[in-house]
C-alpha cells in the first residue's frame, strides 16, 4: 500500500491544530468541596505530531482529553481545535466538531456490536451523512487493510480478538480524516505484545494521516518513542524529558 | 434520518427477544380494544337495530285540539325543556271523544317526503282495540298499515315467524307470539275484535305469528291492513299517524323537530321514546373508552420500562455514538423510531390476531336460552369495523411512542463522558 494514498488533505507543516490558553477545570463547582483538576493548562500539538500525555492516575489526563475532544467543556480558559474554540460551541456545534475534526480512540475498542467491523468503522461517516459514500467505503476498506483487518472487516466485532478490535477502533477514529485523534490510553486493555503492535501502527498512521495524535499512555517505553512527552502533574502540563 | 433509522432497525433485529417482547405488548394491548370495542359495538349496533327495526324513528301525529302551551297562558309556569320540544300542557280536560286523525294524509306524506333525511313513510291507523276469546278479552294496541309499507318502517316481516304478514286479506290479523300462547289461539283460527266502540267489531282470521322480544309488541299488539284499522277505528278515510323511517336513526331527533317547525303536526322520535335504552348504551361507551384507555396505558408502561432498560443497557454504545458526532437530537430519534417500528408492527399483529380472534367468535351459536322464539342467533354480536381498526392501530402507535419520550430523552441527554467510563 503506498504511503501518498493515505494522506488526503496534507496539512501545511507547523499549523497549530490543538492549543490551549490557559484551560481550568473545577468538578463539582456549586458543591461543598470543589475539585479542580486542569489549573491553568497550556499546550499546542502541530498537524503531523505524535504527542504523549504521561502522568499519575487521577491527574487530569482523561480530563484534558475530553475537552479537547469536545466531549467535556472547560470552566475557564479557551481549547482550540482546529482554529475553533469548543468553549463558544453549544452542544449540536460540539458534536459536529466532534464528527468532522476529531478522531477518538478508547481504552476500550467500544465497537457495536449490532455492526461488523466495516460498518462499525463506517459509523462516524454514517453520522455525518446518513449513509457512507464508495469513497468512504473505499477509504475505510484502505484503512482496514493497513491495520491489517482485510480478512476481519465483514465480521462482528465479538468474533476479532483484542489487538484486532483496537485496530478496528483506530480506523474508525480515522475514516472522517479529522485533523486531531485523541487516544486515551489505547493499549492500555491489551497484552504487551499487541499493545506494541498497536502503537507502531498508531504512531505510522499518525505519520502518514498528517494528523496531530495525542496519546495518554502510563507506559514509558511508549512515550518515549513519541515526538514529545507531556507530563500532567498538579494541575499543570508540562514538558517531560525521559 | 437514515442513520436513525438504520440504527433503530438495527437494535430491533439485533435484540430479538427484548423486540419481540415489546411487540407483543403493544399486540395485546391492540387485540383488547379491539375485542372488547368490536364486541360492545356488536351489541349496541343489535340494540339499536332491534328498536330501530320494530319502530319508526319519527311518529307524526296531529295536534291535540282545545290544547294549549302552557308558555302561552302562563309565561311564569313554562318550563323550558330544550329546543323542539313538544311537550304540551293543558289546562282543559281533553274530551273523552275527541279523537285525534289526519285527514288527507296522501298530502301530508307527500310534503314529508321533501325533508332531507327521511328514507321511507307509512301512514297507519292505530288505537286502542279488544280481542274476545269466549269470555277473555285482551286489550290490545291495533296498528293498521299497507303490509308492504310497514315493511319499509318497521320491518314486520322479520318478526313473523309463522303466517304471513305480506298479502294479507282484509278480513285478516297478526298477533304476537305471547298473546296466542295466552289465549290460546293458534294460526288460522278466527277471533273477534272490537275496535273503538262495541258495534265497530267483526270476526277475523289469524294469518300471522310475530314476535318482537318486547312485552308490549309480543302481547299487546295486533297488525292488521289499514282499511281493516280504519274501519275498526272509525276514522273513515283518514290516519292516526304517520310512521317514518330515516337514513341516520341518530339524526331522528334533528328532522323531528324540524318536522314540527315546518308543519302543523306533533311529532315523537325514537330517541327520546327510548331514552333509557339509548343511556344504557352510552353507559357501554363509556366503560368501552375506559377499557381502551387501560389497556393503552398498561401496555405503554410495559413498554417504557423495556425502553429504559434499554437505554441504560446502550449506555455505553450512545456515548460512544456521541463521541464520533452523534447529535443529542439524532439520539432522540433512533429511539423514537424504535418505539414508532414497535407501535406499528405490534399494532399490525394485534390486528391480525383481532380479526382471526373475532371472525372465529362471530361464529359460535348462541346456546338454547329461556325463550323459545330467540331472535338472535350467535353469541357474540361482532361488529368488525375498518375505522375502529384504523383508530386502535394509530392509538397503540401513538401511545408506544409517547412510552418512548422518557426513555429517548434520557437517552438523548446521557452525558458522553460519563456514559463511557460508565
Ligand atoms: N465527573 C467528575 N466529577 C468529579 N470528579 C471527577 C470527575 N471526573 C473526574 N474527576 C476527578 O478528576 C480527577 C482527574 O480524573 P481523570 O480521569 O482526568 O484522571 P486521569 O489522569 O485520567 O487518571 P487515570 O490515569 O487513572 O485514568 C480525579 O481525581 C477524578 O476523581
Ligand atoms: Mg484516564
Amino acid at each position: 500500500m503506498s504511503k501518498e494514498l493515505l494522506i488526503p488533505f496534507p496539512v501545511p507543516p507547523k499549523a497549530a491544530v490543538v492549543r490551549t490558553e490557559n484551560l481550568v477545570k473545577t468538578y463539582g463547582a456549586n458543591t461543598a468541596n470543589p475539585v479542580t483538576v486542569l489549573k491553568g493548562v497550556n499546550m499546542e500539538a502541530q498537524a503531523g505530531e505524535f504527542v504523549a500525555i504521561i502522568g499519575q492516575s487521577g491527574s487530569g489526563k482523561s480530563t484534558l482529553l475530553n475537552i479537547l475532544g469536545a466531549l467535556d467543556v472547560p470552566t475557564t480558559g479557551a481549547a482550540y481545535i482546529a482554529g475553533t474554540n469548543i468553549a463558544a460551541l453549544d452542544g449540536d456545534g460540539l458534536a459536529r466538531l466532534r464528527g468532522t475534526t476529531i478522531g477518538f480512540i478508547f481504552q476500550f475498542h467500544h465497537l457495536l456490536d449490532e455492526f461488523t467491523c466495516l460498518e462499525n468503522v463506517l459509523m462516524p461517516v454514517t453520522i455525518a451523512k446518513g449513509a457512507p459514500t464508495r469513497d468512504d467505503t473505499e477509504y475505510a476498506k484502505m484503512l482496514l487493510g493497513r491495520v491489517g483487518l482485510t480478512d476481519q472487516m465483514h465480521k462482528p466485532p465479538g468474533q476479532l480478538s483484542g489487538g484486532q478490535q483496537q485496530r478496528g477502533a483506530i480506523v474508525r477514529a480515522l475514516v472522517n480524516r479529522p485533523k486531531v485523534v485523541l487516544a486515551d490510553e489505547p493499549t492500555g486493555n491489551l497484552d504487551s505484545r499487541s499493545g506494541a503492535d498497536v502503537f507502531v501502527l498508531l504512531r505510522e498512521i499518525a505519520k502518514e494521516t498528517g494528523v496531530a495524535f495525542l496519546m495518554v499512555t502510563h507506559d514509558d517505553r511508549l512515550a518515549k518513542a513519541a515526538d514529545r512527552v507531556l507530563r500532567m502533574e498538579d494541575g499543570y502540563l508540562t514538558e517531560a524529558r525521559l | 434520518m437514515r442513520f436513525e433509522a438504520m440504527l433503530a432497525l438495527r437494535h430491533l433485529t439485533s435484540n430479538r427477544g427484548q423486540t419481540a417482547l415489546t411487540v407483543g405488548a403493544v399486540a395485546v394491548g391492540v387485540v383488547a380494544i379491539l375485542f372488547i370495542r368490536s364486541v360492545i359495538s356488536g351489541v349496541q349496533a343489535e340494540i339499536v337495530d332491534d328498536l330501530i327495526g320494530s319502530l319508526p324513528a319519527i311518529v307524526v301525529k296531529p295536534v291535540e285540539k282545545f290544547t294549549a302551551r302552557l308558555a302561552d297562558t302562563d309565561s311564569r309556569a313554562a318550563v323550558d325543556v330544550g329546543a323542539g320540544s313538544d311537550i304540551l300542557v293543558t289546562r282543559e280536560q281533553k274530551r273523552p271523544q275527541q279523537r285525534e286523525e289526519i285527514a288527507g294524509f296522501a298530502g301530508v306524506e307527500a310534503q314529508l317526503r321533501t325533508f332531507p333525511g327521511v328514507r321511507a313513510i307509512a301512514p297507519v291507523a292505530q288505537g286502542g282495540a279488544t280481542i274476545r276469546r269466549g269470555v277473555k278479552r285482551f286489550n290490545v294496541s291495533l296498528t293498521g298499515g299497507d303490509p308492504a309499507g310497514l315493511d319499509t318502517v318497521i320491518g314486520m316481516s322479520k318478526n313473523v315467524i309463522a303466517g304471513k304478514w305480506i298479502g294479507l286479506a282484509p278480513d285478516e290479523i297478526i298477533i304476537g307470539w305471547r298473546l296466542a300462547d295466552d289465549a290460546g289461539i293458534r294460526l288460522g283460527d278466527r277471533v273477534r275484535v272490537e275496535g273503538a266502540t262495541p258495534n265497530l267489531a267483526g270476526s277475523y282470521r289469524v294469518a300471522g305469528i310475530f314476535r318482537t322480544g318486547t312485552e308490549g309488541g309480543d302481547l299487546g299488539a295486533v297488525y292488521t291492513t289499514r282499511r281493516t284499522a280504519q274501519s275498526l277505528l272509525g276514522l273513515g278515510a283518514n290516519v292516526s299517524h304517520l310512521f317514518l323511517q330515516v337514513e341516520e336513526p341518530f339524526a331522528a331527533d334533528k328532522i323531528a323537530t324540524r318536522i314540527a317547525a315546518a308543519l302543523p303536526y306533533k311529532t315523537e322520535n325514537w330517541l327520546v321514546t327510548n331514552s333509557t335504552a339509548l343511556e344504557g348504551i352510552q353507559g357501554m361507551n363509556g366503560s368501552r373508552d375506559m377499557i381502551s384507555a387501560f389497556a393503552l396505558m398498561a401496555s405503554s408502561f410495559a413498554i417504557a420500562s423495556v425502553l429504559i432498560v434499554s437505554v441504560v443497557q446502550k449506555g455505553k454504545q450512545i456515548g460512544i455514538l456521541k463521541s464520533m458526532g452523534a447529535t443529542d437530537g439524532q439520539i432522540l430519534r433512533v429511539f423514537t423510531i424504535e418505539a414508532g417500528l414497535i407501535g406499528l408492527t405490534g399494532s399490525l399483529l394485534g390486528t391480525a390476531i383481532s380479526f382471526a380472534l373475532l371472525s372465529w367468535l362471530m361464529t359460535i351459536p348462541l346456546p338454547p336460552g329461556p325463550t323459545p322464539f330467540p331472535k338472535h342467533t350467535v353469541l357474540f354480536p361482532i361488529t368488525i369495523d375498518g375505522w375502529t381498526f384504523t383508530g386502535a392501530c394509530s392509538a397503540a402507535t401513538f401511545a408506544t411512542m409517547l412510552a418512548a419520550v422518557l426513555p429517548a430523552r434520557r437517552a438523548a441527554k446521557l452525558n458522553p463522558v460519563e456514559a463511557i467510563r460508565g
